[in-house]
Formats: structure tokens, C-alpha cells, sequence
């Protein structure tokens, strides 16, 4: 016997049964109202009674760009119209990675009110993060466009391949935050050493110098997934065509990362709330 | 009156582990490679406190359950593993319906937004959609008893305020399983008239009401049965009526 009124329900959005994070995954992708609005939210929060608001982001971009442009055109020998829209692209891949990574390690720990009075998914709080910094990114476009048009690079851009890219870049970037966000519940020193590492990362991944100063065969380019999440998306963004071997190990190293960013919550989902 | 059994536990057991800042640093974790163990050996030094104790509970429809006992003998424990959020350590849990779980006034809210939004921002938490969000709005606000201050930021409300709030919009979404905790006797007066009255309503429409609370007034008002919480173990489950005298003396 139902009464009418419990035709009106919400969805149940937990599911009790253990080994279920493959309906809690595609749960998680349902609610996407849910983690974008919580995204746009985040924003909206750490830029409350600032007057410029996030604007405050594109221009710290905006001003690391000409300043290191500037000096690195001059160290590379590179021409400033060609180095400028370089770094621009590369400096804001760059930012969307290393935020996601580094904000990841407390994606469940920020999470904690919620997680322990909400029956939502955990993945909601992984693709909130990522969510938020696809959002700053946006932000970051508007500056680096501004700069692909005065330099006459705008034309340049093939925008399949971008696409491409930057979903791969999307995927790649979901993976790692999902290792990460159990990682950082955990162990709370996780943050830090992550946030060490991307502080370093940032000089060994092409991004302040090119990719044919190393050599092709370098082990900085080789063995660093970062290297080919950055191609992909900043080399069709300049006009290029990503050579087949690029995207082979994007996508290897976008699989990898998937599947471990499964196995993680799959791992540790049952013991987050205990240790937030 | 359908007696299908809509909330299962057998054997639930949750053991909380307790967190020592020391326990959880990778510096530890290294330590346990370095004379041998494996990454995760220093889970076994972790002291945990058993929060359950071997639950069996069944649940109707229609039962209005309140629970009850001393402080720290896992009311909200219980509670949280009747919403899902704490999977149990042993044992197993089989809940058939929709479990709406209230924990505290603010409902994980945004207390910048406004009362009028934070309704969206909780229906959205609740995986409900906008439209059906949108028809339930009018009829939140009439119940929260809020007037003009539904528009105001959710900071400037009190205690009680939010709890009128917060139960409007729980008690809206009309779930199969409400289970709340201790917040509701933040209330004043008329408003526990109101909130009783209406929670009435919900269990005659055949849900599951579980309350956790102290006050004796409240239970005797609106449950049907009591579980009589104990050191993370049931002392008595039954009809009210029946409680045998000396298992939770204050119902005397």
C-alpha cells in the first residue's frame, strides 16, 4: 500500500551494498546539477566581498605571463610573439593540473559535513573539485585568448583537436583526483608532500621551456604523464597537429589513471567517513 | 496496514576507529616498512571504540520508533548507519525505500545563500529535480513559519529558525524512512505543535519515522515503539506500552 504522495520521491542516491561504486560512479555522473552547481559555489565563496572577484585569477595569470615571457624569450632566444602565447597555454594546463592535484588531497576532508549527514556518492565530491577547476580555467581562457589574439595566434587553433585534448586532459585529471582525495583522507600528510611535488613538477614538465631543448628521447619528457597531458591539449591550442606517439601515451597514461582512480574509491570508500 | 519489512539489521557491529594524528601521518606508515610490516600495519595499533554492538532491528511500516538512551550509547551512531553514511564493521543492513536523515538545523547548507535558496541547495543535495524542487518551495516556506526572513542569509538565522527550516524541507521531500536526530527540540512551542502534528501525518502515510531524543514528552507523543540504547547495544525493542519498567528509567 503507497499512499500517493511517495510516487514524489528522490532518488536514492546511496547504495548500501558493498561493491557498488559502479552505480555510485554513474550515480555521481547523474547528479552533475549537483557537483557543478557546488563548484560554481566554491568560487562564488573564496571571492565573497572581493570587488574584482575571480577576475583576481586572470590577472595573476596575466601578470605571470608578461613577466616571465619577457625574461624567458630573452634566455630560450625565442620570439616573444612566438613565447607568449606558448606559456600562456602552457602556464594555464598547467594550473588546471596542478590545482586539481593538489586540491584533491582534501576533497573529502573539506567534504566532511556533508559526508556524514548526506547519503551522496563520494564521487560527487571528487567531481566537484574537478568541476571547480574546469571553472578557473574558464577564467584563464579569457586571458590567454586575449593574448592568442594580439600576438594573431586565435586563427591558429584547431578546435577538434583541442577538444580532443582537453577531454583527455578532463578523464586523465578525474583518475588522479580520485587516488588522491582517498590518499589525503587518510594520510593527512599527503597534502603536502603533493603539493611539494607539483612545486617542482612544474620545472621538470615543458612548460616555462620547449620540449626540443631536452632532446626528444629525455626521460623528463618520457616518463612523465604530464608531459603528454600538456601536449595534447596546448599543441592543437598553437596550431599544431599532436604527433601519434603524444596521444598514445596520453591516452595510456589517461586509462591507467582512470583505473586507478576507481580501484582507489572503490578501496577506500567504505573507510572515508571514519577518517575525516 | 502493510507489514513489509522495510528496515533490516542483523548483526550490525560498527567500531569507530579513533584518530590520532600520529597513526595517520605517512611518517608511520613509513616506520612500519622500515622494520618490515606492510604500508597499512599501523591500522592494527589503532585503539577503536565498538560504537554497535551486535543491532538487530526490524522496522515497519507505520512504526514510529524512538530511540533513546544515556549519552554516548549511539543513538546518532545508529542512526547514521540507518542513513547509510557509516557502513557497518559487521553485520548487514538491507533498508527498502527512500531514507531521508536529518543530523543537525543547518542541513549542510550554505549559510551565506538565502533561506529561499538553500531549499534548492538541499532538495539538489537530496537528488530532486528543479521542477519538482520548485513546486515544493511555496509550501516549505508556508510551514517554515519564516516570513520575510526566508530571504535573508541563512547566518543571520537562530538556532530554532533553522530548525524550523530544516524540518520543513525534510519532512516535504517526504521520504519512505525519516530518521532525525536530537535538533528538533530547538523548536519553540507552536512550532512542536505544528512539527508533531505533521510528522503524525507523514507516519499515517504508511513511512517509518526513527527518532532519537530525550525528551520522554516527545517520545510519548509521537512513537509507537521505543529502542532502548545501552553501551552500543539494544536493552529493549518493542512497543512502548510494553517497555518493562527499570530498562530506561526516565519513561517512568
Amino acid at each position: 500500500m503507497n499512499s500517493p504522495s511517495s510516487t514524489m520521491r528522490s532518488r536514492r542516491l546511496m547504495r548500501l551494498t558493498p561493491g557498488n561504486s559502479f552505480a555510485e560512479l554513474f550515480d555521481s555522473l547523474r547528479l552533475w546539477r549537483l557537483w557543478t552547481s557546488m563548484g560554481f559555489t566554491d568560487i562564488q565563496q573564496r571571492y565573497r566581498n572581493s570587488v574584482l572577484g575571480p577576475i583576481w585569477l586572470a590577472s595573476a595569470l596575466a601578470l605571470t605571463i608578461a613577466g616571465m615571457s619577457l625574461l624567458y624569450s630573452q634566455i630560450l632566444q625565442v620570439p616573444f610573439q612566438d613565447f607568449a602565447p606558448y606559456l600562456a597555454a602552457g602556464l594555464m594546463i598547467w594550473t588546471y593540473i596542478a590545482s586539481t592535484a593538489t586540491e584533491s588531497c582534501h576533497a573529502y576532508v573539506t567534504a566532511e559535513g556533508l559526508i556524514k549527514s548526506l547519503q551522496v556518492p563520494y564521487f560527487v565530491y571528487i567531481f566537484r573539485v574537478v568541476a571547480r577547476n574546469l571553472i578557473v580555467m574558464g577564467h584563464n581562457l579569457v586571458v590567454v585568448a586575449i593574448i592568442w589574439l594580439i600576438f594573431g595566434k586565435f586563427m591558429l587553433i584547431r578546435p577538434v583537436e583541442s577538444l580532443i585534448g582537453i577531454s583527455l586532459l578532463i578523464l586523465f585529471s578525474a583518475g588522479v583526483s580520485a587516488v588522491f582525495a582517498a590518499i589525503g583522507a587518510i594520510f593527512r600528510d599527503f597534502y603536502q608532500i603533493i603539493t611539494q611535488i607539483f612545486q617542482i613538477l612544474i620545472f621538470l614538465t615543458p612548460v616555462f621551456w620547449l620540449p626540443k631543448s631536452v632532446g626528444s628521447r629525455s626521460a623528463f619528457l618520457h616518463f612523465n604523464p604530464f608531459y603528454y597531458m600538456m601536449e595534447i591539449v596546448r599543441e592543437p591550442l598553437l596550431g599544431n597537429t599532436p604527433s601519434s606517439f603524444l596521444y598514445i601515451g596520453a591516452v595510456s597514461f589517461t586509462v591507467a589513471s582512470l583505473i586507478a582512480g576507481f580501484i582507489a574509491y572503490a578501496v577506500s570508500r567504505k573507510s572515508i567517513v571514519f577518517y575525516i | 496496514m502493510n507489514s513489509e519489512r522495510l528496515i533490516s539489521l542483523r548483526g550490525v557491529t560498527v567500531d569507530l576507529p579513533v584518530q590520532e594524528t600520529r597513526a595517520r601521518s605517512l611518517r608511520k606508515a613509513a616506520l612500519g616498512i622500515a622494520v618490515g610490516g606492510v604500508l597499512m600495519r599501523s591500522r592494527n595499533d589503532h585503539v577503536t571504540v565498538r560504537a554497535l554492538s551486535q543491532i538487530n532491528l526490524d522496522a515497519h511500516h507505520g512504526d514510529r520508533i524512538a530511540l533513546v538512551g544515556p549519552n554516548g550509547a549511539g543513538k546518532s551512531t545508529l542512526l547514521r548507519v540507518l542513513a547509510g553514511i557509516y557502513p557497518p564493521t559487521q553485520g548487514t543492513i538491507t533498508t527498502n525505500g527512500v531514507v531521508n536523515a536529518v543530523f543537525d538545523s543547518s542541513l549542510g547548507l550554505d549559510m551565506n545563500l538565502s533561506g529561499y535558496d538553500n531549499i534548492a541547495v538541499a532538495c539538489r543535495y537530496r537528488g530532486i529535480d528543479r521542477a519538482t524542487m520548485e513546486g515544493l518551495r511555496p509550501s516549505i516556506v508556508e510551514f517554515s513559519g519564516l516570513g520575510g526572513f526566508i530571504h535573508l542569509p541563512m547566518r543571520t538565522y537562530s538556532l530554532g529558525m533553522m530548525a524550523r527550516l530544516a524540518f520543513a524541507v525534510t519532512t516535504s521531500i517526504a521520504p519512505d524512512i525519516l530518521v532525525m536526530d536530537e535538533w528538533l527540540a530547538t523548536g519553540d512551542a507552536t512550532f512542536m505543535e505544528q512539527a508533531q502534528e505533521r510528522l503524525r501525518n507523514l507516519v499515517d502515510e504508511a513511512r517509518i519515522l526513527i527518532l532519537a531524543t530525550h525528551s520522554m514528552a516527545l517520545v510519548k507523543s509521537l512513537c509507537n515503539k521505543v529502542a532502548v540504547l545501552d553501551h552500543g547495544r539494544i536493552a529493549y525493542y518493542g512497543p512502548l506500552d510494553q517497555l518493562p519498567a527499570g530498562v530506561y528509567p526516565p519513561l517512568d
